[in-house]
């Protein structure tokens, strides 16, 4: 490994690089320097939209990242490291934070709506008591005006935050290519208006210039390992409710008892996983008003009702007994595995008594932080999620109840999972990549 | 490093464990052939609340019963103490319990940083009324305001008991190693754990008008933890303890003193009328205020057997040293509001290091008003005072 602070005394120039190929709404191709030694902490400048009318909110959950649907690093074609549907992945680690770092730097940085304020009541009297105090970034009609975000590219490709350098002259044609995302939904917090991904984001890329030092970087990079984030996507066909007239005990719900293989962790180390579900029914991301989005649009996770979850590694339970069941259990889990979470109070439930007198606009923040994770830390033959969840009809078509559609929806269970890499550099100065 | 998870039930199964009965549960950890991986307990339980009106006075907003608990120490509220027990040893011995914890909440703090997940599942929250609703479960449907007052706001909708997946804060949940390697414990080393826990009264958990008669009790029950390999070379795990002592004090002058076992880095003290100990309407956590602190004085050998002594007269100095005991986050509830409301308030310091107070008594000189406060009733109002010496533990 090599000190940082030994590369910036080597001499180093910050460029801003221009993408190669850019598509409106599609994609951006960024190729970086050849033939040089980058430092890792590349960030993406300029992220943002524009939209038809002025002044909507970006993803309360991801920002401006929430234009970001894949990413990938290549060399010579060949993948170095990616991140599928990145934009969850960032609603994930923009709550991944401890209250502090959430509203400040982050909510800044970002332009996310996590880090709610409990106003000065503390009586009996009603009202509403956890709020947004304020939009740190609205969008506008214009590519000047409107608001933009940055990324740090190491919070989305982990080969990046494992390497404190990246050697273009072993990893050649370096390129870093953009995927956008389209889902109006995902990107700002109103689905009525047009979205148009801002044109020119900029890559910033620090270059060491001494060639005596890349000459000495190149010869000493011999790899390294990290881990990986990949992402697969489950289909759970909940069998739905059908009757309506749900009483206090829920009689009338489904229960669904799911089993949900998944392919894409088998011979793979897999250390932390985090599971997100997103309902599929229509109507559950409409928040508080019509046309205003609710939760992260689809970014972040609803909340199954009566969760109880099971993984099967390699044909073992790895929780003992009934798993983990109810809100409470599943979040401690969730933070004992990823760290603490910004999530706003009892935002993981699927309802709180008396929610309107809690939240200011409660239909567009509770039960759209459902995570679930847990740490596996073993090489993965079969991996088999053992999901329990009822589905409930909805009691209402009334728009500040139509978010409950996602009580009785089909979901699509998108995990993330932390898989173990290596790059091996040859004699011959080519590289092999591999999971361990 | 494989890892399992483990679940384990009370000894003494049942479908409810009451608070009122002090109920005391025990827990047997065992993880044969593996190494216990330390910080890793959880207590998880669903809350059955049985309010003094019966189920329906939770049933409509309107009807606004006046109960709650403690919003600082949430859930951990309904713990009076815990006994940790190693190869058959006390290793700690954890009275006053919930009381602890909401020092420790309220020194590090503030309201708003509860909003995040490991509060949230603990069922702490931002304000007293927040607990109200908490205590009332989670719901899945439409609200109906029932301006009647006692017909359901959520007739048609599934109504789930509020549950919570504590931590506790006791000396396998905050261990370390001296090299930052993941703290592990042999099951070679320490055989089988025994973590017991007492449960708080309903008096001592729930405050509130309605408190009296008011009942709570815990079901589905369990304790969970994590395991990985045993390499049987494992680094020493060091443990930050608790030891409590209760005192009352009902004069002007009084002289606390205290031997420990063992080695403390800090002293945190915190107060409560005598009165008002596990009684219906009052918080039984909140932590009240000396009536005219002039002055309080430590006194203590210290690591080479020198006699340290110093005195503070200021009390936002006495304030300050309280808060610096548990840790200096930055972040406290200690405002000027919370303090006049007998809230995040106490006495305390930090010891500057690991002194040994197992040979020598650790004394507090406090100077106040409690020997000449009166009640309303003309009576005069003695004061416990909880002190928590913060210990070293080598496992």
């Amino acid at each position: 490994m090599y000190n940082k602070m030994s590369i910036y005394q080597s001499g180093s120039i910050t460029r801003v690089l221009d993408p190669i190929i850019d598509i409106t709404n599609n994609r951006v191709e960024f190729v970086l320097p050849s033939n040089t030694v980058l430092s890792s902490d590349m960030r993406l400048l300029n992220l943002g939209v524009t939209t038809s009318v002025a002044d909507k909110g970006y993803n309360r959950f991801a920002g401006t990242s929430a234009v970001i649907r894949n990413l990938y690093l290549l060399s010579n074609g060949v993948t170095v490291d990616q991140l599928l549907d990145a934009n969850t992945w960032l609603a994930f680690k923009e709550t991944n934070k401890d209250y502090k770092n959430t509203v400040s730097i982050g909510r800044m940085k970002a332009g996310h709506d996590l880090g709610l304020v409990y106003n000065s009541r503390s009586s009996a009297t009603e009202g509403n008591q956890l709020t947004n105090p304020i939009t740190t970034k609205l969008t506008k009609t214009t590519a000047a005006a409107t608001s933009k975000g940055t990324l740090s590219l190491n919070d989305v490709l982990p080969f990046l935050k494992a390497s404190s350098m990246v050697p273009t002259t072993i990893y050649k044609d370096l390129r870093l290519v953009i995927e956008y995302e389209t889902d109006i939904k995902k990107l700002v917090t109103t689905d009525n208006v047009t979205a148009t991904i801002l044109s020119t984001p900029f890559l910033s890329v620090e270059e060491m210039l001494d060639p005596a030092f890349i000459a000495q970087a190149t010869s000493a990079y011999k790899g390294l390992g990290f881990m990986c984030i990949e992402r697969d996507i489950l289909n759970a066909p909940t069998v739905l409710a059908t009757i309506s007239g749900v009483d206090n005990t829920g009689d009338n719900n489904i229960a669904n008892s799911l089993s949900l293989q998944t392919r894409a962790y088998d011979d793979k180390y897999v250390s932390r996983l985090l599971i997100v579900p997103k309902a599929l029914a229509s109507e559950s991301y409409e928040g508080h008003t019509a046309n205003i989005v609710a939760g992260g649009g689809g970014l972040g996770a609803v909340s199954l009702l009566k969760p109880k979850l099971n993984i099967v590694v390699n044909g073992t339970n790895k929780l003992s007994g009934n798993g983990v069941e109810g809100y409470s259990q599943i979040q401690g889990l969730l933070t004992d595995t990823w760290g603490d979470m910004c999530v706003s109070w009892q935002a993981n439930t699927v309802g709180l008594f008396k929610q309107e007198s809690v939240y200011l606009q409660h239909q567009n923040y509770v039960s759209y932080q459902g995570y679930m994770g847990i740490n596996v830390n073993e090489f993965v033959q079969s991996l088999r999620l053992n999901l329990d969840y009822q589905a409930q009809f909805p009691p209402s078509t009334a728009q500040g109840e139509k978010h409950l559609a996602s009580l009785n929806s089909p979901y699509s269970i998108m995990t993330f999972a932390e898989c173990r890499k290596s790059i091996m550099v040859q004699p011959d100065g080519s590289f092999i990549i591999s999971y361990m | 490093m494989s890892i399992q998870y483990h679940q384990v039930f009370p000894e003494n199964t049942l479908t409810s464990y009451s608070g009122d009965a002090q109920t005391q549960v025990d827990f047997l950890l065992t993880y044969e052939g593996r190494a216990l991986e330390m910080n890793s307990l959880r207590l998880n339980f669903d809350l059955d609340i049985t309010p003094v009106g019966g189920a329906d006075d939770f049933a409509n907003v309107r009807s606004d019963p006046n109960l709650f608990y403690d919003e600082s120490a949430g859930l951990h509220g309904c713990i009076e103490s815990c006994v940790t027990s190693v190869n058959g040893a006390v290793i700690e011995n954890l009275n006053s319990y919930a009381r602890m914890v909401a020092m420790e909440e309220q020194s590090t703090m503030t309201a708003n940083e509860r909003n995040v997940a490991s509060a949230s599942c603990e069922g702490k929250v931002a304000n007293q009324r927040l607990t109200n609703l908490f205590l009332r479960g989670v719901v899945a449907g439409e609200f109906v305001d029932n301006v009647d007052g006692t017909t359901s706001n959520y007739e048609t909708a599934l109504i789930e008991k509020p549950s919570a997946s504590i931590k506790p804060r006791i000396c396998l949940n905050k261990c370390f190693t001296e090299d930052g390697s993941l703290p592990l414990l042999s099951f070679s080393r320490s055989g089988v754990i025994r973590v017991s826990f007492r449960l708080a009264r309903s008096t001592a958990f729930l405050f509130g008008e309605q408190s009296d008669g008011s009942s709570y009790a815990l079901s589905n029950l369990r304790l969970t933890y994590v395991s990985r390999d045993d390499s049987r070379d494992l680094a020493p795990i060091l443990a930050r303890g608790v030891t409590n002592v209760k005192q009352a004090i009902a004069s002007n002058s009084a002289n606390i003193q205290a031997i420990i076992p063992g080695s403390a880095r800090a002293v945190s003290v915190s107060f409560q009328p005598q009165s008002n100990e596990n009684t219906a309407y009052h918080n039984n956590l909140q932590l009240y205020k000396i009536p005219s602190l002039s002055q309080v004085q430590y006194l203590f050998n210290d690591s080479t057997n020198q006699y340290i002594t110093f005195i503070i007269k200021s009390e936002i100095e006495s304030l300050e040293r309280y808060l610096q005991s548990f840790k200096d986050t930055g972040s406290n509830s200690a405002s000027l509001q919370n303090i006049i409301s007998n809230n995040s308030y106490g006495l305390g310091t930090s010891l500057g290091q690991y002194v040994n107070l197992a040979n020598s008594k650790f004394s507090i000189q406090i100077q106040s008003a409690i020997g000449t406060a009166r009640n309303a009733g003309g009576d005069a109002v003695p004061m416990l005072a909880y002190i928590y010496f913060h210990t070293l533990l080598r496992l």
